[in-house]
């Protein structure tokens, strides 16, 4: 998301400075053609200064040349000297201004050319007057006002001024339309760049509050995650508490179970009679200490061997042997008392003994027998 | 959390019971012989007391009647394997004990007879 916002937010600056940038060309382009403009109206304005020059020279050294022809004062004819001089350089600076349009330039020459002929009417009535030739005065005035020369020449001034007026207006034109495309471009950029910054406001906006929501969401998720996390921990906890009682429980059995078998085994051995434990078919299956100590065999010797090995038992008046009897007693689950009998030792010695049986229950099934054997002589 | 003496001759049973009660939520105190024992008293008061009836230098029945003389008001459970009959147990043990569990059985039946003692 961030990527894709941040992409989205740069494009936006991109476009904002895109559009700043055209405005700056434009602004320039439109500035220069405006200075070039302005030149332009300059150039126009200077013509027609020049033009009004050189029609105010050419008049009134015309008039000072008709003053002098009338009263030969030598002012007058220095005054309009310096008029025609006054006119050739207007001339020379219209020329210069006109250089690049040949139509104007060509008027401008023309004109030059009636300006330079009324320098030499005047030249020619300055020389009548110095001769004082006053009929020549009066024809070649005559002759200039038949001509119309002057009028033609004060026709084309006015032409090509108004020309020049004409182009000005022209101008004035173009840099108005010029000014109204820059304040366009101008406005128009800065509302369009307006429009993108709202654009981009609002899309930040967007971002921080998807960006918030995503917090939240996360912080839920991880709220819901701490909850589930602690919940299977306690589960955990409790199962492992469970599983350590079981174990505890089952480390007590095996301690307890131990801790009895050793106590009956304390028990049978610290018994001074002889104790054998039998199966069913009269196999020693556990001695005590009394008859190890008695016969001299190890237990070894003892365990899984018949019982008749190491104890013969006297034969019953009715000739029933007493092995016999004991097989009958434990079948009927009845108990034997002193029977006498013959216990061989290691040493084969043979020691008379009193014998008792009892049968061995585990709940209501008989397993097997406990036979206590007790020397003969100890019984009083 | 409640506190109970455990006196019995075999670490075994002691390291035994003393991590299960642990786990049950009992502070247990324990003392090998009743010298031991009446020492653990002297600066502590536990709420209850489990003593084994055959001891290495004593029997269960001088250390409970000793520990008894201090702790008047303190329940006793005669905890032991000696006995196998628990219902000559019950009629045969001491007014100084107030219960008999063997040790035979499972050591939630400990457990039981501590809470019907020291309820709460």
């Amino acid at each position: 998301m961030n990527d894709r916002f941040l992409r989205r937010v740069l494009a936006f600056f991109l476009v904002i400075f895109g559009v700043l940038a055209v405005i700056a060309a434009g602004a320039l382009r439109y500035t220069s053609i405006s200075a070039s403009s302005a030149d332009w109206v300059n150039h126009i304005n200077a013509t027609v200064h020049e033009i009004d020059g050189f029609v105010a020279a050419v008049q009134e050294a015309d008039g000072e040349m008709r003053a002098f022809a009338l009263s030969g004062d030598p002012r007058e004819r220095a005054a309009s000297r310096e008029a025609f001089d006054r006119m050739t350089e207007h001339f020379e600076i219209g020329k210069a201004l006109t250089r690049d349009d040949p139509g104007n330039n060509a008027t401008m020459v023309a004109l030059e050319a009636i300006g330079r002929k009324r320098a030499d009417l005047a030249q020619e009535i300055w020389n009548a007057k110095d001769q004082n030739q006053p009929a020549r005065i009066q024809s070649l005035l005559a002759a200039d006002a038949a001509s119309g020369e002057l009028a033609t020449f004060k026709r084309d001034a006015a032409r090509l001024r108004e020309d020049q007026f004409g182009r000005l207006a022209t101008a004035e034109k173009i840099a108005y339309r010029n000014a109204q495309t820059l304040r366009m471009v101008v406005w128009g950029g800065l509302g369009a760049n307006f429009v993108l910054l709202f654009s981009v406001a609002w899309l930040i906006r967007d971002g921080l509050n998807a960006r918030r929501k995503l917090a939240e969401v996360l912080e839920a998720a991880n709220a819901r995650l701490e909850v589930q996390v602690k919940e299977r921990t306690a589960e955990l906890q409790a199962a492992n508490e469970s599983l350590t009682v079981q174990c505890l429980e089952a480390k007590w059995s095996n301690l307890s179970m131990e801790h009895q078998l050793r106590y009956a085994n304390v028990i049978v051995n610290a018994v001074s009679d002889m104790v054998l434990v039998l199966t069913k078919a009269f196999h020693i299956t556990r001695v005590n200490t009394a008859v190890i100590n008695t016969t001299g065999l190890a237990e070894t010797d003892l365990i899984n061997k018949p019982l008749d090995q190491f104890l013969q038992i006297g034969t019953s008046p009715g000739g029933t042997s007493s092995f016999e009897i004991f097989v009958r007693s434990l079948r009927d689950g009845r108990d034997m008392r002193r029977l006498a009998g013959i216990l061989v030792d290691k040493r084969q010695t043979r020691i008379p003994v009193w014998i008792n049986l009892q049968p061995l229950r585990d709940r209501d099934r008989i397993v097997g027998a406990v036979v206590t054997v007790v020397r003969a002589e100890t019984i009083q | 959390m409640k506190t109970i003496l455990h006196l019995d001759d075999e670490d075994a049973i002691r390291e035994l019971v003393a991590a299960y009660l642990t786990l049950q939520g009992y502070r247990v105190l324990s003392a090998a012989s009743r010298v031991e024992a009446l020492k653990v008293i002297e600066r502590e008061k536990p709420q209850l007391v489990i003593c084994d009836l055959q001891l290495d230098e004593s029997d269960g029945i001088r250390a409970i009647e000793q520990i008894k003389a201090v702790l008047r008001d303190v329940p006793v459970i005669l905890f032991t394997g000696v006995i196998f009959d628990p219902s000559v147990a019950a009629t045969a043990t001491p007014k100084t004990v107030n219960s008999y569990v063997p040790k035979t059985g499972p050591l939630t039946n400990l457990l039981a007879e501590i809470k019907r003692l020291m309820p709460g």
